[in-house]
């Protein structure tokens, strides 16, 4: 298992490469000047270009490339030419954030979706089903920044229940942090619950129809042990990879939900160093992105013999 | 009168006493509390003048003070300076700086701090205003001395009016940090100014947080502006960055914020139904229709002036200003002393008189680009209307969505046709217009490319005689008419909505809130 996993960190370093490398020269191609940004429209074209090269932009991509990548190797992401603060400890601490409302609306996506994607497969074509599916279908087709708008002038702004906006972190205050991202992760998980449920609904049809459940029936097995004992561990191992890809798609940032309630996560730090340009931030969270996704996808595969036996790390 | 009556009439006359003293309690202003106010992004840096944007200038100026600050009329007043001379020359200028200012650490002000302040702003390449003061715009500082503890000595190249604005800039006018604000490698470490507020925290990307400086020595001018006395009245000031629109209304409903200082002007009718005070002010943001004129079929001043007769400016600035603020063709805003109807002079709306110049000029129905973006909306909604105008008047005009950063790329290269565009604030004529006027070889961005004008905005520099400066700027708006460079629209007024139980709010030209007078009703 050691071995698969080193394996597998080890076949992940071109992969990482070749999007440090895709990301810094897209990021070469999007027109607008990040000197310009930062000085505004007060400054002369000499002070721009004497800023320009204090800055490194007035060497080659290839060189430019080629020394960013020198440092990232030794842990040093660069500096924000927005803030000038070291990028990879300022990408850690949005993660946090990020992280801690992912795991939490993932969690509990995972808790409601998979049995409930589990029964609508066992009375497929029923009403119960088609109930199912069409909440899944309309919490899938409402946009994210949408429903989080919806929640905030409900439950924030008419029944005043929850801040509207702010962050506070657990270790700061534990119970003030959950009032805060109640709402962003009530919102993740509803829009999370539509994606899983439907991925839990087809991998237990797939089940239902497999000659051990009929054999179960056959034996006299209650339906609901039937369920729980032989549909729903079957069904979780291919759900477990929609999981891991939501998982490592989310952790990445979700820049829509963390605009709308204010919390400074991963996803606004990467649109924010878009908008301004800011390369090293750009670059530097988009391989910590690409490392996320790697790592999580590479959880997940070693998890997979548990839940399923018949594939195995070797 | 029965006793009866007697005690029931003391008993009235005391209820109205009561009431009355309750009321005029709750008038005065009040010492104490905090107030919340929205920054719609995090701001750049708290180091004076570098790495600089408007919501960082504006929480700057609450930390630090330079010698000089602008008043609400647009006059340059005293902060830092109580007074200041100029030489008959006009070459040197001569500030007597304030006994009572201190730093947040608790040193006393003098002259070497303004002067280790100016010296360290000139030597730093990132200071973008380098080129303001070493004579690429006219103004050269030769020297700054510091010839006793309170006096603080400017010596100019040549005389110049432009001096004393540019030392009151909002943008480029020296804020004095203490030197220990700064480590022993010269690099900034935190932010130790003379102002009211000191720096109590800033979470990147939430929330900076200011408190009351308690040893704050004030001026003794009349609060005006970022001029005068700082009475600050809170205990605390939280600017809390919320980067969506409607979650930061959603926020001043609720009381999470209390202050709104840039909403949405066609948002201010439903603010004012949600039970908030909504007030406006004339606003100093310029929005402009850029034209580019070395372009091939722009360069002809016929098409230009086509357009100018094609784009209905009353219309426009009637719908986007909510009816606010009238149009104004010309940089001079109607709150600028040097204002008066003739720079409300323009090229008559008159689509036939467009359609009969594109003919004479030869315009065979080229496509020309009009570049916006939607991170501003009215910069959108005026590229939207302008292109139905024009379109309207014969031009084939076609939208180019990008986004800011790219636009403002373009702006500074001079990489366009047609710019929707807005000028931050400039609070004084002469820089108005120095924003558009310039050869284009030295810097792309200017707009303005005339001889006659480069030669009338350098005199109206040169000279300190108000009568003449304001002439000279009438000649260079007449000029502007004929040239049209580029289209100047309206000034956007300033809409400011805050909480009823804020008091103070005073939303001024300048657009940046002014946080000493505010407090809040309990």
């Amino acid at each position: 298992m050691l071995r698969y996993a080193l394996n597998r960190l080890i076949l992940s370093v071109p992969t990482l490469i070749l999007v440090s490398a895709a990301v810094f020269l897209l990021m070469r191609l999007v027109p607008g000047d990040p000197v310009v940004l930062m000085l505004g429209d007060q400054a002369d074209p000499q002070q721009a270009a004497d800023m320009r090269a204090a800055m490194g932009l007035d060497r080659s991509v290839f060189v430019q490339y080629g020394l960013w990548l020198l440092h990232a190797v030794n842990g040093d992401l660069g500096r924000s030419t927005t803030n000038d603060l070291p990028v990879l400890p300022l990408a850690l601490s949005r993660f946090q954030v990020t992280a801690t409302i992912v795991f939490a609306a993932v969690a509990i996506a995972a808790v409601v979706a998979i049995p409930l994607g589990t029964v609508a497969a066992w009375r497929q074509n029923t009403k119960a089903d088609f109930a199912i599916v069409s909440g899944a279908t309309l919490l899938l087709s409402i946009p994210s920044f949408w429903l989080g708008l919806l929640m905030l002038l409900f439950f924030g702004l008419k029944l005043g229940w929850v801040p509207v906006v702010g962050y506070v972190s657990f270790s700061e205050d534990a119970f003030k942090a959950a009032l805060y991202i109640v709402l962003p992760v009530a919102t993740l998980t509803l829009i999370e619950i539509g994606i899983l449920t439907r991925m839990a609904r087809a991998a237990a049809i797939d089940v239902l129809r497999l000659e051990y459940v009929a054999h179960a029936r056959a034996k006299g097995l209650r339906e609901s042990r039937v369920l729980r004992r032989h549909v729903l561990p079957n069904a979780f191992a291919p759900t477990l990879t929609l999981i891991g890809i939501v998982l490592g798609n989310l952790l990445g940032g979700v820049a829509v939900i963390e605009t709308v309630f204010t919390l400074p996560g991963l996803g606004r730090l990467l649109v924010d160093g878009i908008y301004a340009r800011d390369y090293p931030v750009v670059q530097g969270c988009m391989l910590f992105i690409a490392t996320i996704y790697v790592v999580v996808n590479l959880l997940v595969d070693l998890a997979y013999p548990f839940f399923d036996p018949r594939v195995t790390a070797s | 009168m029965t006793p009866f009556r007697t005690a029931a009439l003391a008993a009235c006359v005391a209820a109205l006493a009561t009431t009355f003293c309750q009321d005029a309690r709750a008038q005065a202003p009040q010492r104490g509390g905090r107030a919340a106010i929205w920054l719609n992004a995090d701001i750049r840096s708290l180091e004076p003048g570098i790495n600089r944007d408007a919501n960082t200038d504006g929480i700057v100026h609450q930390i630090y003070e330079g010698l000089v600050g602008y008043q609400t009329d647009l006059g340059v007043g005293p902060a830092l300076a109580d007074s200041w001379t100029s030489s008959e020359d006009g070459r040197v200028w001569t500030f007597k700086l304030r006994d009572n200012a201190v730093f947040h650490n608790g040193a006393r002000l003098t002259s070497a701090d303004v002067k280790a302040a100016w010296d360290r702003q000139w030597n730093n390449q990132a200071w973008p205003c380098r080129r303001i003061f070493d004579q690429s715009g006219g103004l050269q500082v030769q020297s700054v001395e510091a010839p006793d503890a309170s006096t603080i000595v400017y010596r100019i190249a040549n005389p110049s009016a432009l001096f004393l604005p540019w030392m009151a800039s909002v943008q480029c006018g020296v804020v004095v940090a203490h030197q220990d604000s700064f480590g022993a490698d010269g690099k900034f470490q935190a932010p130790i100014g003379t102002g009211p507020w000191k720096l109590g925290e800033w979470r990147r990307g939430e929330l900076v947080t200011l408190q009351r400086f308690e040893q704050y020595g004030a001026s003794s001018a009349p609060a005006s502006g970022y001029s005068g006395r700082r009475d600050v009245m809170l205990d605390q000031v939280i600017y809390r960055v919320i980067p969506d629109q409607s979650a930061a209304e959603a926020a001043l409903q609720t009381g999470a914020i209390d202050l709104m200082p840039d909403a949405d002007i066609e948002r201010a009718d439903a603010l004012r139904a949600q039970g908030l005070r909504v007030q406006s002010a004339p606003g100093l943001s310029w929005s402009t229709l850029l034209i580019q004129t070395n372009d091939p079929v722009l360069k002809d001043p016929r098409i230009r002036r086509a357009m100018a007769h094609a784009i209905d400016l009353s219309q426009l600035a009637e719908i986007r200003t909510m009816g606010l603020a009238e149009p104004s063709p010309s940089p001079v805003s109607p709150s600028m002393s040097f204002f008066d109807e003739s720079f409300r002079a323009w090229p008559a709306y008159d689509p036939a008189r467009a359609r009969a110049l594109l003919r004479e000029a030869g315009y065979r129905n080229q496509v020309i680009k009009l570049q916006t973006n939607r991170r501003y909306n009215g910069m959108y909604d005026n590229s939207v209307a302008t292109q139905a105008m024009l379109t309207a008047a014969g031009f084939r005009v076609e939208l180019e969505v990008l986004d800011w950063a790219t636009q403002l790329s373009n702006y500074t290269t001079g990489n366009f046709q047609l710019q929707s565009f807005s000028f931050s604030p400039r609070l004084d004529t002469g820089l108005a217009f120095s924003s558009l006027v310039g050869e284009k070889a030295r810097g792309a961005s200017a707009q303005w490319e005339n001889p006659e004008v480069i030669r009338l905005l350098t005199e109206s520099s040169a000279t300190s005689d108000m009568t003449r400066r304001a002439e000279l700027f009438r000649q260079m708006h007449a000029l502007m008419a004929q040239d049209v460079p580029s289209i100047g629209l309206y000034f956007m007024p300033q809409i400011v909505a805050s909480r009823q139980d804020l008091q103070g709010v005073t939303p001024w030209p300048a657009g940046r809130p002014v946080t000493w007078g505010i407090w809040r009703q309990r």
